[in-house]
């Protein structure tokens, strides 16, 4: 059984709501999945004529479970989603409330920033540039030392695995980012550079893969390392390497001076995105030194 | 409140006490309690699912499931134990509601009621106790789960005793979780103002216990009212009484001081984060020298680097794993291809432990605790690990394991199973077999083997370049039943404890011709009834070891306990194999590929020298053993003579990377150490002269040592450049690599002169006193008449910096005139890998990466007065961006010598604790051994400022007013000339 079964797709009748659905199709095809689709903020009403709304195509009728809420969109969204356990949600940057502002469209509209902050669970995201290129064919994950970045790299491996995809790993290191545990805050001391950060580098990529299979990561094919603005770097080697899927750690929370590289990235890639958050470390403690005294 | 009284007559500072049991006669009242209720609910479930009713024992199931607990999670805890599940609920439940807030509500009720009714009383030898320590002006808490606790307090009249409480009230209002976790203690000993490590916590309860061990006080005791000894020594109790009147103050003075001592040879880890366990694998390392075993779970992680690597076992680079992060293609360009590379083995202590089929293993859910501990004096790695596979069924794995120091071919493990509270059958894998070789372990081809013994499992494998055979054999088996096998099937009852007992054995085509029947030979004459005794021999042979390498530290346990993690890791590292060295990482990590650098004859050596001579001359061999290589190297360079290789294996053959070419950055930067740094050939020859002058080992001297003198100093004759009656050496790099390219690096002549100095002195003295060793020798190089004199005309003539008017040496011609670079706090944390990158933009400026000049009066104390010494770090040490693991012993020494009390105290420590606190996040690739070694000289040579004369070390006056902050003395022992001497010093 796949890790991201079942998916869960809010849907609310928007051109960018379907190509969510249209991705998600595809994703449960190919992971065995079920989808639960979402219909919220409106009053229920009968199953085929609220997918008829929602235009979904007929074909996948019966592939589906439609849960209807008429509670806050993002509420059902996360009520469905821990209700049936879910692996996964999918759902476009934009739904008709970000494109009904007046003025330019939000980054995320209010429902997406909603669950992405409140779901335990992955959720891809679809920015409003995305670029349908279905089926995918290799992902990209950053690490940066970071819990949730390894987070996402786990997820990312895991999904490589089961979707046969190749994985680029890339590691930016930027001074500004020093403190935050990957190379640059790794590097107090460096013996022999040439020695050193091949294997730090590896090991970075290894620490963050601790709860794989040894067989799921071998779907990472290489490892790069860059230095500068982290989403600047980011966004060169999107453009280079062109991945069907983008996954990112984040800290769940998109105020206004947080998730900088995340809303660079919604901003400019036309690849889905897939957040992921990291659970709080297992209890460790190493008695040494102070702890002694 | 926090303790302003005057500082306790004892070694510790604060006691503090569980009530319930402890204190007050409450126990038997809670079973009770609990009793009532629960057999309530287990009725009714039975009426309802016809099941047989099972009460609640208010002795097992009480001590087991509830006792200490907050109410909430003692409901949980026992229902969990018979596979019940309810819901939360909430605050506002009906009394006959089946939540786990209902029954907590409703076991308070019944508590009230039976204290009402049963009353109160409190432990007379306790409430002595706590009068007794209250006099020796030691702190006293109380903590307890219960909600009634300040109640109870008041109405036993005890509350007036205590300096701080916490009750289940203050937990809730503060949100503290409950027992097993530390979090209430830890709150009482914030409020005492005392920290956990200088605490005591006296327990009844397991989970007490198992809070006070997690929150790391200095000592657990447990009280057994009965039947409840063994559930309190599992937890970790540290002493166990069945009640307070045995303890008065003085001995449980004597109990913390004890075990604060036993601490100190403890690395204990608690808990499991599988993010660090590679970091972990590192400082758990067992070892004797010959081979290393990193400290991998007994079930491996799936990415887990326990690997055995055997010293000297090298081969050709493999391609890196696409995953590894380490596609920097190195261009080794060396000769020595097929030896660059370390090779690493299967982890020899794997076992897999099923319990009902479901295997256990902590990268799973199930586990619930975790501890691993090094106890560094006997060198053995234990583990304890308790899971819950499901609901009710919980085991316990404990484990030991040691390279044995008797045999070095020899390891030895012991796993034992027990469940907790309900039978299972029980499997356990013992096979070594690596399932991912291939991925894992690309150096290796594995062969089958050619015995047929069921009883012996061997695994044979060849090096695919090097060619090195290595057999490893094991057997494996479950105490008591007279049989050898990998697999197990076993029923198993409760409390049974199933103890599994592994033998394996390790040799290489290095060591013996036939190495499989060498490994098998070695398992087949163990007896298992010799299992203790094996351990034992290996447990006396470290006595042997710490009885030299001990430095006794009075006053500050974390320092005392670093030093002996360094005194451990570095008594691991080598052994007395003269063909081998001990790598940049040791045996403990993949680091650096094993290579061998300056660091053992620079920084690591004097440690063997003064505790382990025997030792210290195997290492020196190793540069005898690889002299060829060297000279090779020289003669590829167009001199005469030897020139040892910056990275060298066990040929001396260069395998120094050219190129650097780091992953997917599109950089290749060129690498200058490998063909500038030779300052490493004069290395070599300081530390000959450095092991002569301790050991007066004349067999040595005569023999290997004069040859490296005489050769390196062949290779400066030739590497000198003449100019206008002075020479010079020029396109050099010197200890700080940020520079290359460079002219008259100071370290770099210095060493050189020294060299060719020792040598010519060393070739007098040969003619002299051993002229049939002379004539050999100057047969066997082709020594000229001469060239004795030729190399002391050279050193005269050899410029060496001298301090400018300032009393500046110069690092090497026109660093003076570099750009200025002014080292900013925020640039000082930019990641070196961007002096990698920035290479010849940092060869312009004044910028060091470590100690260069000041290398000299780290290894030359006496030759340099304290104003050059003074003005030297003043200038070198803002310029230094310490990016080596070597730097910051370095600079600790010299503070400490200049009388820069804080600066040194601050230094030493980073050096000291840059494994244990892996501050740079890299002790996953291994150890730094030449950290610890430059830790240990900083403290020897300089902190205490020993030197010898007369054939004895003495003391520098200062030494006392140097020692580190809380240090009260340290006590260590040094051989000096075949004689150990004590060295002590008090403030």
């Amino acid at each position: 059984m796949s890790a991201f079964d079942p998916i869960v797709v809010p849907l609310d009748g928007s051109g960018a709501a379907a190509k969510g659905l249209r991705c998600a199709a595809w994703l449960a095809e190919r992971l065995s999945a079920t989808l639960h689709l979402v219909r919220a903020g409106r009053p229920p009403v009968p199953p085929h004529e609220a997918l008829r709304r929602l235009h979904v195509p007929e074909n996948l009728w019966a592939r589906v479970l439609l849960h209807q809420s008429d509670h806050f969109p993002e509420q059902a969204v996360l009520e469905v989603a821990n209700r049936c356990g879910a692996g996964l949600i999918v759902m476009s940057a934009r739904g008709r409330s970000a494109e009904d502002q007046d003025g330019e469209a939000l980054l995320l509209g209010h429902v997406t920033a909603a669950v992405v902050e409140g779901a335990i669970v992955p959720v891809l995201i679809l920015p409003s540039t995305y670029r349908e290129r279905l089926p995918w064919t290799t992902a990209l994950a950053p690490i940066s030392g970071e819990a949730q970045a390894d987070a996402a790299l786990t997820v990312a491996v895991r999904l490589g695995h089961e979707l046969d995809l190749t994985l680029t790993v890339v590691h930016v290191m930027c001074p500004a980012e020093r403190g935050k545990g990957g190379l640059a805050a790794e590097a107090r001391y460096a013996d022999a550079l040439h020695h050193e950060y091949t294997c730090r580098l590896g090991e970075l990529v290894e620490r963050a893969l601790s709860h794989c299979d040894r067989h799921d990561a071998e779907c990472i094919r290489e490892v790069l390392l860059r230095r500068g603005d982290v989403a600047t770097a980011l966004l060169d080697v999107i453009e280079e390497r062109q991945p069907s899927l983008v996954v990112v750690g984040w800290h769940a929370r998109f105020t206004a001076q947080r998730a900088q590289t995340l809303k660079a990235l919604l901003e400019r890639v036309s690849c889905p995105l897939l957040l992921v958050r990291a659970e709080p470390p297992p209890p460790f403690e190493l008695k040494v030194g102070e702890a002694l005294e | 409140m926090a303790s302003a009284g005057p500082r306790p007559r004892t070694a510790f500072d604060a006691v503090i006490f569980d009530m319930d049991g402890v204190l007050t006669k409450t126990a038997r009242v809670h079973a009770n309690a609990w009793k009532e209720l629960f057999d309530d609910v287990l009725r009714r479930r039975a009426e309802r699912e016809s099941e047989p009713f099972r009460p609640f024992d208010a002795g097992r199931d009480y001590l087991a499931y509830v006792d200490g607990k907050p109410r909430e999670d003692g409901v949980r805890s026992f229902l969990r134990s018979r596979g019940i599940e309810v819901p939360e609920g909430g605050p506002d439940d009906p009394d006959d509601a089946e939540t786990v807030r209902a029954f907590a509500k409703r076991k308070d009720r019944l508590f009230r009621r039976h204290l009402e009714a049963e009353g109160v009383d409190v432990f007379g030898s306790t409430v002595a106790l706590i009068e007794a320590l209250r006099a020796a002006d030691v702190a006293v808490g109380i903590v307890t789960s219960s909600r009634n606790g300040r109640d109870i307090l008041a109405r036993t009249g005890t509350d007036v005793l205590f300096d701080a409480r916490i009750d289940g009230i203050d937990a809730a209002e503060r949100g503290l979780r409950g027992k097993p976790d530390p979090d209430a203690f830890l709150a009482c000993a914030a409020g005492l103002g005392v920290t956990a490590a200088r605490s005591i916590v006296v327990e009844d309860a397991a989970a007490g216990i198992a809070a006070a061990r997690k929150g790391g006080f200095g000592l657990a005791v447990g009280v057994d009212r009965g039947s409840n000894r063994a559930a309190l020594e599992l937890q970790g109790a540290h002493v166990v009484v069945g009640d307070l009147g045995e303890l008065d103050v003085a001995a449980l003075d004597r109990e913390f001081t004890a075990e604060q001592e036993r601490r100190t040879w403890r690395i204990e880890q608690e808990g499991f984060d599988p993010a660090k366990e590679h970091g972990v694998e590192s400082l758990f390392t067992v070892g004797n020298g010959y081979l290393g075993v990193r400290g991998g779970l007994d079930t491996p992680l799936a990415l887990s680097q326990g690997d055995l690597r055997i010293a000297g076992v090298y081969d050709r680079r493999q391609p890196p794993r696409p995953y590894s992060g380490s596609g920097a293609a190195a261009d080794t360009g060396g000769e020595d291809a097929d030896y660059s590379d370390f090779v690493s083995f299967p982890f020899p202590f794997r076992v897999q432990v099923s319990v009902e089929e479901t295997p256990l293993s902590l990268q799973q859910e199930e586990w619930r605790t975790h501890r691993r501990v090094l106890e560094m004096k006997d060198a053995v790695l234990h583990a304890e690990t308790t899971y819950e596979c499901e609901p009710g069924l919980v085991v316990r794995t404990r484990s030991r394991r040691c390279a044995s120091l008797d045999d070095l071919h020899l390891l030895l493990q012991e796993v034992i199973v027990q469940l907790d509270n309900s039978p299972a059958v029980v499997e356990v894998d013992g096979s070594l077999t690596e399932p991912d070789l291939a991925l894992q372990h690309p150096h290796l081809v594995a062969h089958s083997s050619g015995d047929a013994d069921p009883a012996i499992e061997v695994q044979r494998f060849t090096t695919r370049a090097s060619g090195i055979e290595t057999c490893i054999a094991q057997r494996f088996t479950l105490a008591g039943s007279g049989e050898d096998r990998t697999r197990w099937r076993v029923s198993a009852g409760i409390g049974e404890m199933l103890t599994f007992r592994r033998y394996v054995a390790v040799f290489t085509s290095r060591d013996v011709a036939a190495v499989e029947s060498a490994a098998v030979e070695a398992v087949r004459g163990q007896s298992w009834d010799g299992f203790e005794a094996a351990l034992e021999a290996h447990a006396a042979r470290w006595q042997q070891v710490w009885a030299r390498a001990d430095i006794a530290v009075a006053g500050r346990p974390g320092a005392q306990q670093a030093l002996r993690f360094l005194g451990y890791h570095l008594s691991i590292a080598a052994d007395r194999d003269p063909r081998v060295s001990v790598g940049a990482r040791t045996l403990s990590g993949s680091g650096y590929q094993g290579h061998v650098f300056w660091d053992v004859e620079m920084f690591m050596l004097p440690f063997y020298v003064h505790s382990a001579p025997d030792v210290a001359r195997c290492l020196l061999q190793y540069r005898h053993h690889t002299l060829d290589g060297a000279r090779r190297r020289a003669q590829a360079l167009g001199q005469r003579g030897a020139c040892y290789a910056w990275e060298s294996t066990t040929t001396g053959d260069d395998v120094t990377p050219r190129v650097a070419a780091v992953t997917g950055s599109g950089a290749a930067i060129p690498l200058f150490t490998g063909t500038q740094q030779i300052h490493v050939t004069a290395d070599v020859a300081y530390a000959i002269w450095r092991y002569w002058e301790a050991t007066r080992d004349e067999e040595f001297m005569r023999g290997p040592g004069a040859e490296i003198l005489a050769e390196t100093a062949r290779f400066w004759a030739g590497r000198v450049a003449a100019d206008a009656g002075t020479y010079h050496i020029r396109d050099v790099m010197g200890p700080d690599e940020y520079h290359h390219g460079v002219n008259d690096n100071a370290y770099t002549n210095w060493m050189a002169r020294f060299n060719l100095e020792q040598a010519a002195a060393t070739s007098d003295w040969l003619r002299a006193r051993h002229p049939q060793a002379w004539e050999a020798l100057t047969a066997r190089i082709g020594l000229e008449e001469g060239e004795p004199g030729e190399w002391s005309a050279i050193a005269r003539r050899l410029y060496v910096p001298s301090p400018n008017e300032d009393g500046i040496i110069e690092q090497f011609a026109g660093f003076f005139g570099l750009e200025e670079y002014p080292l900013k706090q925020e640039q000082q944390l930019e990641e070196p890998l961007n002096r990698l990158f920035d290479l010849e933009k940092i060869n312009g400026m004044k910028l060091l990466k470590q100690a260069d000049v000041l290398m000299l009066p780290f290894l030359f104390p006496q030759s340099f007065e304290r104003r050059i010494l003074a003005a030297n770090y003043a200038y070198y040490e803002p310029l230094t961006d310490h990016r080596s693991s070597l730097s910051p012993g370095v600079h600790a020494a010299l503070a400490a010598r200049l009388g820069l009390k804080e600066e040194a105290q601050r230094y030493w420590e980073q050096s000291l604790m840059l494994d244990l606190s892996d501050t740079m996040s890299n002790s996953a690739l291994g150890v730094h051994p030449a950290s610890m070694g430059a830790t240990w000289q900083a403290l020897v040579f300089h902190v205490l400022g020993v030197h010898f004369i007369d054939g004895r070390p003495l003391v520098e006056p200062g030494a006392p007013d140097r020692l580190p902050d809380g240090w009260r003395s340290v006590v260590l022992e040094l051989l000096w000339r075949g004689r150990a001497h004590r060295v002590e010093v008090a403030t």
